[in-house]
C-alpha cells in the first residue's frame, strides 16, 4: 500500500480507539454465548417482549425479523394461547371491537387480563346494515381471519404483533338470490402462502318461476391482488349456513355441506379442499361401518377435524383415514331453557382432556367447560358482554399479515 | 468401535475430577457418544473440556430424576444469572438435548418479564444503533414498550460506558 493520507488515517483511527474505553463492536457483536443458543432462548420469548428486543443491537433486529427464526418462534409459541371474541359496532361508530383473553380465564371466570382493539377497515363507508353478521373465519399461524356477511370483506388480524390488513373485495355474481358466503383461511406449506378461499352459493333466475343453485368457489392468496375462480365442488349441495366457516385441518379446508337446497336439512357430507393442490373429497364420517350424515357441527380439535352429532363428538384421528373416526365423548344432556336443540360447537382441548365447548341457543354465547374424565359439564361463568361469536383460539406468532 | 467391560464411563472434567458415570448418561451426551465411537479401541478416560464438576453434579441429578420420571423436578432456581449461563453453555458443549431445552426455558423464565436493557446486559450485548436509529425502531412498536406487564426500563446507559 503505496503511504499517504489513507495510512496516516488509519494509525489516527488505532491510535485513538487505544485511548477509547469504548469496545466498538462490528456487526455480529460477539455475545458471550453462541448464536444457536442465543436463538434457542430467544424463540421461547413471548411476541411483545421479541418486538422490543429488535431495539437491543442491529444483528438482533435482523434475527429477530428472520422469517426462520419467526417459524421457529411459531413452533414454540403453543403454550401461549389467547381467547378471542369479536363484535361489529354499527352507526355511528361503524368498528370492530376484538377482544381477547388468557386462555384459562374459562377456569377462573376472571375478565382482568384482557386486550381490546378497535378497528374500522378502509372500505368501511358507514353503510353496513345493522343486521350485518360478522364472525371468525378461522385462525392460523397467530392469525385471526374475520369477515363479514355483507360486502364479504375479510380482514386479516395478528393480535400479537397488533397488525391488521384488508384484502381486496371479490365480485359477486350479478342476478341472484338468497346469496351466502362461506369462507375458509388456511396455510399452504408447500408454497408458504397463506389462502382465503369463498364458496358462494345463490339462485339465478332460468326462466320467470325458475331459479336454479349455483355454487362459486374463489381462492385469494395473501400478497396478491385478486381472488381467483376455480371450479366448484362436483359432490352437490350447499354449506351448512350456522358453520360459516371452513376450519382448517394439515393443508385442507373443509365445510359442512347440506344436500338440502335450503342448507339446514340432512344428509350432510363434510367438503375437503386440498389447499396444495386445489382439489376436493366428499368425507363422510364412517362409524361402526357406516357413513353418519347426521352432521350438525364440525370443528378442530388437537389439530384433528371433530363433528358433532347430537350430543356426540367424534374425532378424526388420521386426516383422510375413513377407519380413524373414533368417539371423543358424549355431552351430557343439558337443560335449555326452551328445550330445543342444542348446537354444541367444540372450541379447544386442554392437554388435561377439559374441552371448553359452546352451546348456540337461542342467541346466546354459553360457554361450557366439558371434563371428559369425569363426565361433568359445568357452564362457565365468564360472561364477559354477549358475544352473538363463536370464539376463537388462537397462538401467538410475529408473522405479518 | 470401542467397549468397555464395565457399564461405566469415566468423565474427566476441566477441573481435574474424573466422574463414573452410567453408559446411559453418557449417551444422552452426544459429543461424549462422538468421541467413543470414533476411537479405535477402548477409551480409558474421556477429557470433557468447559465442564466443570460442579456441572456434572447437576447433569446427574438432572439423569437421576428424568430416569425415576420426575425430571419435572429438576431446578435451577438456586443459580444465579451466570452460573445458569455458565451451565448452559457447559451442557451445550456436551450436545445433551434434553437438558438444553430444560435450561433454555429457564433462561427464556427469567427473561420474560425484564426490559431490553437488563437483556442487553444479561448477553453482554453493546447498542449499536444510533440514537435517532433506535428512536425510529422503537416508534415502530411503540406499544409494545408499553404495559403493566413490563418492568422500567433502567437507565439508558449511553453507548460509552
Amino acid at each position: 500500500m503505496a503511504p499517504g493520507s489513507k495510512i496516516d488515517d488509519s494509525e489516527i483511527t488505532a491510535t485513538n480507539n487505544l485511548f477509547s474505553d469504548v469496545v466498538t463492536l462490528t456487526s455480529p457483536p460477539l455475545p458471550t454465548l453462541p448464536v444457536d443458543v442465543i436463538l434457542e432462548i430467544l424463540c421461547r420469548l413471548p411476541a411483545k417482549l421479541l418486538l422490543q428486543l429488535r431495539s437491543v443491537c442491529k444483528w438482533w433486529n435482523f434475527l429477530i425479523s428472520d422469517s426462520k427464526f419467526i417459524k421457529k418462534h411459531l413452533r414454540m409459541s403453543t403454550t401461549r394461547r389467547r381467547l378471542h371474541f369479536l363484535r361489529y359496532l354499527s352507526r355511528p361508530q361503524n368498528k370492530y371491537i376484538l377482544t381477547s383473553y388468557p386462555l384459562d380465564s374459562v377456569f377462573t371466570n376472571l375478565n382482568t387480563d384482557l386486550t381490546e382493539f378497535e378497528y374500522s377497515p378502509n372500505n368501511f363507508k358507514g353503510d353496513y346494515p345493522r343486521t350485518t353478521f360478522e364472525h371468525f373465519i378461522g385462525s392460523c399461524n397467530g392469525i385471526l381471519c374475520f369477515a363479514d356477511h355483507y360486502k364479504g370483506l375479510v380482514i386479516l388480524w395478528n393480535p400479537s404483533i397488533r397488525k391488521f390488513k384488508d384484502l381486496p373485495l371479490f365480485t359477486k355474481p350479478d342476478v341472484c338470490i338468497d346469496f351466502h358466503m362461506t369462507f375458509g383461511f388456511g396455510y399452504d406449506s408447500s408454497t408458504d402462502q397463506y389462502k382465503v378461499v369463498v364458496v358462494l352459493d345463490y339462485l339465478v333466475p332460468v326462466s320467470t318461476t325458475i331459479w336454479v343453485l349455483e355454487t362459486e368457489v374463489k381462492v385469494h392468496i395473501l400478497g396478491t391482488n385478486i381472488w381467483r375462480s376455480i371450479p366448484t365442488y362436483p359432490f352437490g349441495g350447499v354449506p351448512v349456513p350456522s358453520a360459516l366457516s371452513g376450519k382448517y385441518v394439515s393443508g385442507t379446508m373443509n365445510w359442512l355441506v347440506s344436500k338440502d337446497p335450503l342448507g339446514w336439512g340432512k344428509p350432510c357430507y363434510i367438503l375437503s379442499f386440498d389447499l396444495v393442490n386445489e382439489s376436493y373429497q366428499m368425507i363422510l364420517p364412517h362409524i361402526d361401518g357406516e357413513d353418519m350424515c347426521d352432521l350438525w357441527s364440525i370443528g378442530v380439535l388437537r389439530d384433528c377435524l371433530c363433528v358433532t352429532s347430537g350430543n356426540d363428538v367424534w374425532i378424526m384421528e388420521e386426516y383422510g383415514n375413513k377407519e380413524s373416526w373414533t368417539k371423543l365423548f358424549t355431552v351430557p344432556y343439558m337443560r335449555v331453557r326452551d328445550n330445543s336443540h342444542v348446537l354444541i360447537t367444540p372450541i379447544y382441548m386442554f392437554d388435561d382432556d377439559q374441552v371448553i365447548l359452546k352451546f348456540n341457543s337461542d342467541n346466546d354465547l354459553d360457554l361450557a367447560l366439558y371434563d371428559s374424565k369425569s363426565d361433568t359439564l359445568k357452564l362457565t361463568d365468564f360472561h364477559p358482554i354477549d358475544y352473538q361469536t363463536i370464539p376463537e383460539v388462537c397462538i401467538e406468532s410475529l408473522i405479518s399479515p | 468401535m470401542a467397549s468397555s467391560s464395565s457399564n461405566l464411563i469415566s468423565l474427566k472434567t476441566s477441573d481435574g475430577t474424573v466422574f463414573k458415570v452410567e453408559r446411559a448418561l453418557a449417551k444422552t451426551m452426544k459429543t461424549v457418544q462422538a468421541i467413543i465411537e470414533e476411537a479405535d479401541a477402548n477409551i480409558y478416560m474421556i477429557p470433557i473440556h468447559n465442564v466443570f464438576s460442579h456441572h456434572m453434579d447437576m447433569i446427574i441429578d438432572y439423569y437421576k430424576l428424568s430416569v425415576a420420571g420426575k425430571s419435572k423436578e429438576f431446578s435451577v432456581e438456586k443459580l444465579d444469572n451466570d452460573e445458569l449461563k455458565d451451565f448452559l453453555l457447559a451442557v451445550h458443549y456436551l450436545n445433551m438435548e434434553d437438558l438444553f431445552e430444560v435450561l433454555t426455558q429457564a433462561v427464556a423464565d427469567r427473561l420474560e418479564k425484564k426490559s431490553v436493557g437488563y437483556v442487553r446486559k444479561y448477553f453482554g450485548i453493546e447498542n449499536d444503533f444510533t440514537p435517532e436509529e433506535y428512536a425510529a425502531i422503537r416508534k415502530k412498536n411503540d406499544w409494545a414498550f408499553k404495559g403493566d406487564d413490563i418492568e422500567p426500563e433502567e437507565d439508558e446507559e449511553k453507548q460509552e460506558e
